[in-house]
């Protein structure tokens, strides 16, 4: 009996590694994460191998760590795995060598992925396993999930009998999240095809002093190359091995495989050469062409190293005349890609060689759809087929894309395939999971799910891909002709083509709460035509209110989960109902009467409560509204428009020449005006006290005070009220809060600060401030006054534009305040080096940039180099930034010494005066720079002018920036972190500390606290978080501060200024909270837990200034104040603590009371050093 | 001074006054104090296992809320699986370990086998006692009594079987016929009654014209309903009777065991007057045993139940008219003894 389950890719990997394993070493990366987190999970839950053992999780401080770690594990004799991706296994790269020239069985999981180059991708390609091709480990390629249960184990018993590491990879985000229904492979099935004599020489091998031996030493040339030519044999078995177990796989499933698999016609003149995910895709449009009379087929490569001419030729058919190769990698100059290259080598000085071309698709998961394989074979068909071609894009520049005559419907008759438009969270995702497992456990049907999803954290779009039928489903692409589209989300009708692919006759819902007479007027005219054109069967129900209705609140998924089965008629609605009701009593049946009877409401309202919607004919002629068309910058029309409609697919290469560096414009973020919140702040002018909290804490710049001149004022939006300034110097000037209600994401953190007697801020539903947008557009037009207050003060800051506005983070990140805050102080002369992971999504998803310019076109320059190196990134720049103006500083000394005019010269020896200080230098260079505007008559003289000229953006001293979270500062990157603060340099490193890695969904780092609970951390972290700052503070010359903007504003504003000052390096640690602590009261309290978590001794504030060292003085400033509140309270407030006492109630206690006192005598340690002599 | 020393569920208390179940007997200080103003016992707060199950969902739903919104963020949390019991039950062993005074734990499951099993694991925290908070409030139209009443005894039975220490079981009085199903209960051997549990009730605010569930204590006059039962069924059952519901003062303490009871449970008037309270209960019923020449507890258990009175009709009228149509002078006689 099949036991067959639905899962995702990286399950069914993990799941297949786990029998093999003994032990894990581990370090989360996207998209290869959950493999790790489910091992780590499996195992704290006792879960067995087929050794019957737990297997021994650790995860290390990054992957070239975990690799470490894997040689060392099996060094030792224990079977041991990793999982990564992308970056993470080219950190691995140097021990899988090791590994492989020690002949050790270690298996390393690969949800391939993108490397970042130009930018930085989480989607899949094979550019990561390409790296590898000469370390030594076997390469082996899955297509499918099914693939990755059923070659995955080979994985592991081929590595144990050939003594050759294996790396088994399939596409990252396709295959690794794909959901699919396959078959359970059984432990003890696997357990049987071990051979066990290989694994007891293994152990007999190990690293042992019963019976010592030494390895890895250094060798000269006289034996090292022999010695490495040696180990041949082994490579020359592995395919054979691999072919064994793979037929004995195929006994146990009936699925068949081999090293290369070929699929298609017995005669076929053309075939593709492929691996991965493709070859499913490919499948099917083999079938779809050999059935409209062609004769094509496709070699599948399973083991790509060590590569089998013998294997290949097996399967390869004689008829074959023209092969076209697909690579899902680019190798920038060379002959062809890796494959390509492999292919042409098997054929060279064969007899009837077979025209042989090679082709790029997939890269960073660009869709490959049966459309564009039809054109790689149609390819095939011309007289001279196109070589190192592209398909999937358009290649306007090097012309290399194949154009797609058609596409074409390739899923086999009776396929079902529907899309959903969801919003972030809304639990439309995880309803489509649900469907898919009634489907897939209740019937023979087969399933797939795949889901996409925006690059923003707060109002973000899902889009769910899924695929009903009888027989496998193989559509390793995106739904693009549907029978089914939901849209869950009314917005959406305005913002995507929601219909976009809805076949004719079709079946489209749309929850919303507008009357049917209302759709008329809401609809967009495209939308309407469509619907018309097509023939639609469109379908309303107003899910939002059913659920307010029955108690569900906004949990909408159900309703629209019932409404879905009852349309689409995949399996009769009677079973459905039956199955939905069956799920809903297990999963809330002993959850109380109230719980069920509302689900059970929900699933008849779903049912009864759609509405058919008959389309006005008049539809067909609807005419599209058009606005007063704005001009807009090119980028933004071409690239910023295209892609937040969800077509950038459209876009060719050509939009990108100019910028084929990466390079993206500045401030692109504010012309998104995305409308996200639900409800935003209105100003109570009366209550306002002017003290300018509101803005210093906004996570997206959305809401600023505004000074105007009277004058100004004359051309204000009608209507618009401002009080007079309060405050020295502002005298004259007329004072405004104003909102951005399209920027605001809601987050009511300004309005939680605000500490106006009576609040002078008041949450509004975002329909009721419509004409704040004008305002808004009038404020940001006048000239900021940023200099009629100092920036050292918290309002004065808030007078300086933010020049970090937008971003897509979470509402109510903690993160982001602090980034905007140095922009506002230091933004039109910053450098920002933004290590990888969530500061780096926020910082810069393109195609929107919150870092901007200020009205001089001056503003932060940002850049992302990778996760682990972001501290030598920065430390990088800041060499080069200093060699280039010490080079300017000596131009300039040698032009003032010339015989030139007094005012050049004075001017010249005022910047170099004053090069080194922000401000002065600022003003020296505004004197300096018309004065080298004008040529100068001797021939020397001159030239150095030009040279001095030509380095005028480097005149101003630069407030060098390192960025980044913990999961780099505490883990990846702190050796380099290490080494950059003990060089002395001067740069400023501030890490958002939210005590866990954020970006990769909530793994704990060693910033993690005693008893928080984190990915692998399920049952508490058990050892205290590592005192970062202390550790810089060893130093003596390093300025350390922590601080938590929200318990004590002046001291984050005194401690960012400190550490900018500072002529060297300087570390400031800045308390984050996140929506990975699991906030009780909300991310609008963000603000409020940083004061909490001060008052309650659980975060402490304070500055290490080795300036007053200098002065005598003691330099550690602990500027918490004596806890005043509960630390449990505190930790109860989170779900990351609080979860752990219904988990785990025992350890909850021990560790809390561990965490309770290490906080306390970390307080009394700074106290004492607070107070210490110099 | 009298001796106040009673026997309850076959347990040896020094007083009759037991705190019944509630938050207060969670905290270790708030426990001691009770101990220490001279409670003879203690009630730890239930153990539902609907509260378990909510917990779950609602952790479920914590970890869940940021879920699906990132190609990077599907999830954010580990997979989380509810402990059950065992944080309460951690609580409770506590509890047992600090007070010297006789702890008595409270159970209210769903299933069957969750309340035999959960039974089972608070016999393991050392407890003296377990009470069975038989609380439910029906809400199946087509349910019969009988067959309420049926499942009721079925778990009894199935618990009295697995465990060994004393059980006792705190009723509502909505049942067809009250006294059969304790008698029913006392043949499972039950060791003790509490009568009765004092269910919180709707509320609907007309003005907002919503529903809620205001916080209730008891009234005073609310004993009168256990006063009632306990007179009914005190000699009539092999358990013990504890009285529970508006007992407020040592006078109340009085009239509870003069109808029957062993003992009595309170905790509005801990929550409305204080831990100290307890000491003037005591104060007043030692007052009040040693001005009316009684000992000890014995000789005044029951004195006035419905066995030792002389109107046989006294502790079953129910309605106003049946009081009027009584014979003037029985009742000047009852009421003024």
């Amino acid at each position: 009996m099949k036991k067959m389950e639905t899962m995702d890719g990286n399950t069914a990997a993990a799941y297949v590694a786990y029998a093999f394993t003994e032990v894990a070493a581990i370090y989360p990366i996207t998209p290869s994460s959950t493999m790790a987190e489910m091992t780590d999970e499996w195992s704290a839950n006792g879960k067995l191998n087929i050794f019957g053992q737990k297997v021994n999780v650790a995860e290390l401080q990054s992957e070239a760590g975990a690799a470490g770690s894997v040689h060392g594990s099996l060094s030792a004799g224990a079977l041991t795995t990793t999982f990564t991706a992308s970056q993470g296994l080219l950190l691995m790269i140097p021990n899988i060598y090791k590994i492989a020239g020690e002949l050790l069985p270690g298996v390393f999981h690969v949800s391939a992925r993108a490397i970042a180059a130009h930018a930085l991708s989480i989607f899949g390609d094979h550019s990561d396993v390409m790296a590898l091709r000469q370390a030594g480990a076997a390469l082996l390629a899955s297509g499918s999930v099914q693939e990755i249960m059923d070659l995955g184990s080979i994985a592991h018993l081929a590595a144990i009998k050939s003594r050759i590491p294996f790396v088994h990879f399939f596409d990252g985000f396709r295959t690794s999240s794909e959901v699919q229904k396959i078959e359970v492979l059984d432990y003890n099935d696997l357990s049987n095809l071990l051979d066990r004599d290989a694994l007891k020489a293994f152990r007999d091998r190990s690293l042992n002093p019963e019976r010592p031996y030494t390895k890895g030493t250094a060798q000269n040339p006289d034996i090292f190359f022999q010695a490495k030519e040696a180990a041949n044999k082994f490579y020359d078995q592995v395919p054979q091995i691999v072919a064994d177990y793979m037929m004995q796989i195929s006994k146990l499933t009936q699925r068949e495989y081999k090293p290369f698999v070929y699929y298609g016609a017995k005669d076929a003149e053309n075939i593709i050469i492929a691996m991965g995910s493709v070859t499913e895709t490919v499948e099917e449009t083999v079938d779809y062409l050999n059935k409209n009379g062609e004769k094509v087929g496709l070699i599948k490569v399973h083991l790509y190293r060590p590569f089998s001419s013998k294997y290949f030729f097996d399967v390869f058919p004689k008829s074959v005349k023209r092969i076209a190769v697909l690579d899902r990698t680019k190798e920038p100059g060379a002959l062809g890609e890796p494959l390509y290259l492999d292919i042409k080598t098997l054929f060279y000085d064969t007899e009837k060689s077979p025209l042989i071309i090679g082709g790029r698709y997939g890269l960073g998961s660009k869709d490959t759809t049966p459309g564009q394989i039809k054109a790689v074979y149609d390819n095939l068909k011309q007289d001279e087929p196109k070589n190192c071609f592209t398909i999937g894009i358009t290649d306007d520049v090097s012309n290399s894309s194949l154009a797609v005559e058609e596409e074409i419907v390739t899923v086999p008759d009776g396929t079902i395939q529907c899309k959903f438009w969801g919003l972030g969270s809304d639990g439309t995702v995880g309803a489509n999971k649900n469907a898919i497992k009634i489907i897939g456990d209740h019937t023979d049907m087969f399933a797939q799910g795949y889901f996409a999803y925006d690059s923003k954290k707060s109002g973000g779009v899902t889009i769910s891909h899924l695929r009903f039928g009888k027989s496998p489903i193989r559509s390793t692409y995106l739904v693009g002709y549907a029978d089914y589209i939901a849209c869950h989300n009314q917005a959406y009708v305005n913002q995507y083509n929601v219909l976009k692919g809805l076949k004719k006759g079709g079946i489209f819902l749309l929850n919303c709460q507008w009357k049917p007479e209302e759709l008329g007027e809401k609809l967009p005219a495209f939308m309407k035509r469509y619907l018309a054109e097509k023939s639609i069967n469109f379908y309303t129900i107003n899910a939002t209110d059913i659920a307010a209705t029955i108690g569900l609140g906004n949990r909408i998924n159900m309703i629209c989960q019932a409404a879905f089965f009852k349309l689409a008629n995949i399996i009769p609605l009677d079973d459905a109902v039956k199955y939905l009701k069956k799920a809903i009593e297990k999963t809330y049946g002993k959850k109380g009467a109230e719980i069920v009877r509302m689900n059970y409401e929900a699933v008849d309202k779903g049912i009864t409560s759609v509405v058919k919607f008959d389309i006005p004919s008049d539809w067909k002629d609807a005419k599209d509204f058009t606005d007063v068309a704005v001009k807009e910058p090119e980028f933004i029309e071409k690239i910023l428009r295209v892609i937040n409609k969800n077509e950038g697919d459209d876009i060719p290469v050509s939009a990108f020449v100019g910028n084929e560096d990466g390079v993206f414009p500045s401030g692109t973020a504010a012309y998104e005006k995305r409308g996200v919140a639900v409800n935003v702040p209105e100003w109570q002018k009366e209550n306002c006290i002017q003290c300018n909290q509101c803005s210093y804490v906004c996570p997206h710049a959305s809401i600023r005070p505004f000074l105007f001149t009277e004058e100004e004022l004359k051309n204000a939006p009608e209507g618009m009220e401002a009080l007079d300034a309060k405050g020295k110097g502002l005298e004259g000037y007329k004072y405004k809060i104003q909102v951005s209600t399209l920027d605001c994401t809601g987050c009511g953190n300004c309005v939680d600060t605000c500490p106006a007697k009576e609040k002078a801020l008041v949450m509004k539903p975002l329909d009721s401030q419509s004409k704040e947008m004008e305002n808004w557009n009038f404020a940001v037009s006048t000239k900021p006054k940023e200099n009629l207050m100092s920036a050292d003060t918290l309002k004065g800051s808030q007078f300086k534009q933010p020049l970090f506005e937008f971003s897509g983070a979470c509402a109510g990140c903690g993160e982001t305040p602090y980034a905007k805050l140095i922009t506002q102080l230091f933004g039109d002369r910053m450098i920002i080096a933004n290590a990888t992971g969530c500061s780096s999504i926020w910082g810069a998803s393109a195609p929107s940039t919150p870092y901007c310019k200020n009205w001089e076109g001056k503003g932060p320059a940002w850049a992302n180099s990778l996760f682990e190196d972001n501290a030598e990134y920065g430390f990088g720049i800041a060499l080069g930034i200093k060699h280039m103006r010490a080079k300017l500083a000596d131009e300039a000394r040698e032009l003032a010494d010339m015989n030139v005019a007094n005012d050049l010269k004075n001017a010249l020896n005022e910047w170099i005066t004053n090069k080194d200080d922000s401000q002065l230098s600022k003003d020296a260079t505004v004197k300096l720079i018309p004065l080298l505007e004008k040529k100068l008559s001797d021939e020397k003289a001159e030239a150095l002018r030009k040279d001095i000229f030509d380095k005028k953006d480097f005149m101003i001293k630069k407030s060098i920036w390192i960025l980044g979270g913990d999961g780099w500062a505490y883990d990846i990157g702190y050796g380099g972190l290490d080494h950059v603060i003990a060089s002395g340099e001067n740069v400023n490193i501030l890490v958002f500390d939210t005590e866990v890695y954020s970006n990769t969904g909530g793994q704990s780092s060693k910033s993690t606290p005693t008893g928080a609970v984190a990915k692998f951390a399920a049952s508490g972290k058990k050892i205290k978080k590592k005192d970062l700052g202390m550790i810089a503070a060893t130093y003596g010359y390093v300025y350390v501060a922590q601080i938590a903007m929200g318990a004590n504003k002046n001291q984050a504003l005194k401690a960012i200024i400190e550490a900018e000052k500072y002529d060297g390096p300087s570390l400031v640690i800045a308390y984050s909270p996140c929506i990975n602590h699991g906030i009780k009261i909300g991310m609008g309290k963000t603000q409020y837990r940083q004061k909490q978590a001060v008052d309650a001794g659980y975060w402490h504030l304070y500055r290490f200034n080795p300036e007053l060292k200098k002065q005598g003085k003691n330099p550690f400033i602990l500027d918490s104040q004596e806890p005043k509140e509960s630390f449990r309270e505190f930790l109860m407030g989170e779900v990351r603590y609080s979860s752990l006492t219904k988990i785990l109630p025992e350890t909850a206690e021990e560790l809390f009371k561990k965490a309770e006192k290490e906080a306390k005598e970390k307080y009394e340690s700074y106290k004492k050093m607070s107070l210490s002599e110099t | 001074m009298a001796d106040l020393k009673t026997t309850y569920m076959g347990i040896s208390l020094k007083n009759p006054i037991i705190i019944g179940a509630c938050d207060l007997i969670s905290d270790i200080e708030t426990a001691k104090n009770i101990e220490k103003a001279g409670a003879a016992a203690v009630i730890y707060k239930s153990l539902f296992e609907e509260q378990i199950e909510l917990e779950d969902l609602q952790i479920k739903e914590q970890i869940e809320e940021y879920s699906e919104r990132h190609a990077e963020m599907v999830s954010i949390f580990p997979t989380f699986k509810h402990s059950g019991p065992k944080a309460h039950l951690i609580g409770l062993k506590k509890i047992k370990n600090v007070l010297n005074i006789p702890v008595i734990a409270s159970l209210n499951a769903l299933s069957k086998d969750t309340w035999v099993d959960y039974a089972k694991k608070i016999q393991e925290t050392g407890v003296d006692g377990i009470e069975i908070n038989l609380y439910s409030a029906p809400s199946n139209i087509n349910k019969s009594s009988s067959q309420i009443e049926k499942e009721q005894l079925s778990i009894l039975k199935k618990i009295k079987k697995a465990i060994t220490i004393p059980v006792s079981v705190k009723l509502n009085f909505f049942y067809s016929n009250t006294l059969n199903i304790i008698h029913e209960m006392d043949k499972e051997k039950i060791n003790g009654f509490v009568l009765f549990n004092r269910l919180f009730q709707p509320e609907i605010d007309i003005i907002k014209q919503r529903y809620f569930y205001p916080i209730q204590i008891s009234c005073q006059h609310e004993n009168k309903i256990p006063l009632r039962w306990t007179g009914l069924v005190y000699g009539n059952i092999c358990g013990d009777i504890c009285s529970s519901t508006g007992i407020y003062t040592g006078s109340d303490v009085i009239k509870m065991i003069l109808a029957g009871a062993s003992c009595i449970q309170s905790v509005s008037t801990v929550y409305k007057n204080g831990i100290n309270h307890i000491k003037t209960i005591l104060r007043d019923l030692n007052s009040w045993m040693d001005s009316n020449g009684y000992k000890n507890i014995s000789e005044l258990k029951g004195k006035l139940s419905k066995k030792n009175i002389k109107d046989p009709h006294f502790y079953e009228r129910a309605q106003y008219i049946n009081i009027l149509l009584k014979n003037e002078a029985i009742i000047k006689k009852e009421f003024t003894r």
